[in-house]
């Protein structure tokens, strides 16, 4: 203990001879000892004089805490909401598509004839080109194939390519329709 | 995640200066109801009882703490971080002899009105007047341990001195006073 907390708890009669000789320099006798315990008292009254510190002081440091980074919860909940309406969204076209894909696969799978997709197998000599080749050159057996195909449509007379038509726009390595069906199935 | 207001209460000092970095208003509400009045008291009385300076004083810490939070050391004790740093302002305003000297001037004697033995009057003017007079370490001693009733080692960290050096610097304080005041030994200063 202190020499001060003895002071102030005890009184000159209750200290024991440890405690006086602590104290001898600083109170040699009652009296003294007295008026060291009533000074301590005094000094204990004094911070009633102590006035309440003035309000504008708080509001002034207010103003200079630094803007909190805490924000509101109003902005995550909109950003969670807008991010589960994406999530949705882009799982359904996903779904749909993935379908589509399918049925295409499943489509392609199922042998067709061979007549839907290969529409002409022999070679046609249009028009155009009788024009254009002189008629001697023209062999009997492919002048009777010329005035048929005379009164021929126009599409079929513009087609630019008279050999495997349908294959050779898919693919040029495409000969038959197997491998025309080989291919579609390796794309899908 | 933000406490609520109530938890704040719960809080240490400590952490309500974490919160404070961020700028938390509760949090900086929580700390000043906690100190700041008591670190007015000690401005005030030991700037010669100068409320606008002691007011001053405060707000200026409170923005150190504000500005400088990030410096706190975590294995400080922030009651004793905030007081050493007082009594660093304190110090700095002694310096300041111009000061000093004007409010040495404007200082008035203490009354003590409310004591009705009149030598007990005049004992309590004489103790204010012995306290006022006091040297500036003297003073934030005086304050620190009879006012403010800290205990020795956090004195010692605030003052940051020896716990020793501060027991006998209390005891001597004490010992000089009762020679100031050795007059009213005789006195029939007991009501």
């Amino acid at each position: 203990m202190q020499a001060d907390e003895i002071i102030q708890q005890k009184e000159w009669s209750e200290l024991n001879a440890a405690e006086k000789v602590l104290l001898l320099e600083l109170a040699s006798n009652e009296q003294e000892y007295n008026l060291v315990k009533k000074m301590l008292q005094i000094f204990a009254e004094e911070p009633g004089d102590v006035p309440m510190i003035g309000k504008h002081v708080r509001h002034e440091l207010h103003a200079e805490l630094p803007k909190s980074e805490v924000r509101p919860i109003v902005f995550y909940k909109y950003a969670a909401a807008a991010a589960i309406l994406i999530a949705v969204i882009t799982g359904v076209i996903f779904l749909k598509k993935d379908k589509q894909t399918r049925d295409i696969v499943k489509n392609d799978t199922i042998a067709r004839p061979v007549e839907q997709v290969a529409i002409r197998q022999q070679p046609i000599v249009t028009a155009i080109d009788t024009a254009a080749s002189s008629p001697k050159s023209i062999v009997p057996s492919q002048q009777q194939n010329v005035v048929n195909l005379v009164p021929a449509p126009t599409r079929v007379i513009a087609d630019p390519v008279p050999q495997e038509p349908v294959y050779a726009v898919v693919s040029t390595s495409v000969k038959s329709h197997d491998e025309l069906l080989d291919l579609v199935t390796e794309i899908y | 995640m933000e406490p609520s207001r109530p938890t704040y209460k719960t809080l240490s000092d400590e952490a309500l200066l974490s919160f404070l970095q961020k700028g938390n208003a509760m949090a900086f509400d929580e700390l000043y109801g906690r100190y700041g009045q008591k670190i007015f008291s000690y401005f005030f009385r030991m700037l010669w009882k100068d409320k606008e300076l002691a007011e001053d004083m405060t707000q200026d810490l409170f923005m150190k703490l504000i500005r400088h939070a990030q410096n706190f050391s975590a294995d400080r004790n922030f009651f004793t971080w905030v007081y050493s740093i007082a009594n660093n302002m304190c110090k700095n305003e002694y310096r300041k002899k111009e000061v000093r000297a004007r409010h040495h001037q404007l200082q008035k004697p203490q009354l003590a009105t409310d004591a009705v033995n009149p030598d007990m009057r005049r004992f309590r003017e004489a103790v204010h007047h012995c306290t006022n007079e006091l040297a500036e370490e003297k003073k934030a001693l005086y304050i620190l341990r009879f006012q403010e009733n800290l205990t020795v080692p956090d004195i010692s960290k605030i003052l940051n001195i020896a716990e020793g050096t501060v027991k006998s610097r209390i005891f001597y304080l004490l010992k000089e006073m009762k020679e100031k005041l050795k007059e009213f030994e005789t006195l029939s200063i007991y009501p």
